[in-house]
């Protein structure tokens, strides 16, 4: 009985749609990701929809080769009709190449861009001296910690966490 | 004398061929420009370069014979599902070899018992085929435009004559069947 309850509940959260009132009401993505920690069982299935998402997105990003779509029409040409097969177009098919997009081609400068950018970034952060104050801000934390620990461990105790300050090591 | 096709030695009449080529003048600018995006389209179905050029010969063969020589009124529509249909029954085909092979060989079956990485992107990659050439029609055609083809829902549904809620449905239980199969092929594989 436990079993078919548990059951219905999981088909209820899963199949439970956004509605104007529900979407202000209940949190469903939350309850949906609340569900899912505890359910092995959508937890199988959401591994295996990204499973396929993954071999999707395998077989979208391997390349295929330059000279396959010359290839192709060559091949589709030489079975088409003759007044087809050496037609004007028929030539400029034959030596036809894959045209890759715009952002492909400038992803080289894109790049160099970024780079540069990333580096002018550290330099800004230098010379204005925001990277000396983020170190300012991290040694008066450890300050913080180490009083912190200094005032409720005893001495043992500390001398293991912080092994630097203590008397023995100097 | 007057200069007729059979005083130059020509098997077909000059004229007539002429007239068929402006008249069929369509198919080559179709190819030109359908070509890049119908080959990458083979390539991620089949991953294979003779299968890519078969099924894009057999899709440009199919529109240049259409009966009555007719040119189809949505050409990109026309392509593309025969692209798919094509490209999806030769993956068939591979199937039936496979399996053919593996009942006379049990190579295959010791081979996919080996230790095997379980991202093996190429394992993962043939089992989704395999996967897709078993889809009903109307929901492999979905995937394959959607998510091979990389087109928006609006073209997917305007390509297969069907609503854009119709199209998202479609890739949702094929995407649902693909999980249940591939788990089910899997856990086979495992035992």
């Amino acid at each position: 009985m436990k079993l078919f309850t548990d059951k219905k509940r999981c088909r209820s959260v899963r199949t439970k749609r956004y509605g104007l009132i529900r979407s202000v009401k209940v949190r469903l993505l939350g309850q949906l990701s609340d569900h899912v920690a505890e359910c092995p069982k959508c937890q199988k299935r959401l591994a295996a929809i990204n499973r396929i998402e993954i071999a999707l997105m395998l077989m979208k990003s391997q390349p295929c080769k330059m000279g396959l779509l010359a290839r192709a029409n060559n091949k589709t040409l030489d079975v088409l009709t003759h007044s087809l097969r050496f037609g004007a177009k028929s030539t400029l098919l034959r030596q036809a190449v894959p045209d890759t997009n715009r952002l492909e081609k400038a992803r080289p400068f894109i790049e160099k861009i970024l780079n540069m950018a990333a580096c002018l970034f550290v330099i800004v952060m230098i010379k204005s001296g925001i990277s000396n104050s983020l170190l300012d801000y991290k040694e008066q934390g450890q300050a913080v910690i180490h009083n912190y620990y200094a005032r409720n461990l005893d001495s043992q105790m500390f001398d293991e966490i912080f092994p630097e300050d203590s008397p023995l090591t100097g | 004398m007057a200069i007729t096709p059979t005083s130059l030695g020509l098997t077909f009449d000059l004229s007539r061929a002429e007239s068929v080529q402006k008249s069929q003048r369509w198919v080559l600018v179709s190819m030109q420009e359908y070509g890049p995006v119908l080959v990458t389209m083979l390539w991620r179905i089949l991953g294979d370069d003779e299968d890519v050029c078969d099924a894009y010969q057999d899709t440009f063969l199919r529109l240049a014979h259409l009966p009555g020589k007719k040119k189809p009124a949505n050409i990109r529509s026309y392509l593309f599902r025969t692209a798919s249909n094509a490209a999806i029954s030769i993956l068939r085909q591979k199937q039936l070899r496979r399996k053919h092979q593996q009942i006379l060989t049990k190579e295959y079956k010791a081979n996919q018992n080996a230790p095997a990485n379980d991202l093996d992107s190429a394992r993962l990659q043939c089992q989704l085929r395999a996967a897709i050439s078993k889809l009903p029609d109307y929901l492999g055609d979905v995937v394959v435009l959607r998510d091979l083809a990389q087109m928006p829902y609006t073209q997917v549904a305007a390509i297969l004559g069907i609503r854009v809620a119709a199209a998202r449905v479609y890739r949702h239980k094929a995407i649902k069947l693909l999980a249940s199969w591939m788990s089910k092929s899997e856990s086979r594989d495992e035992r």
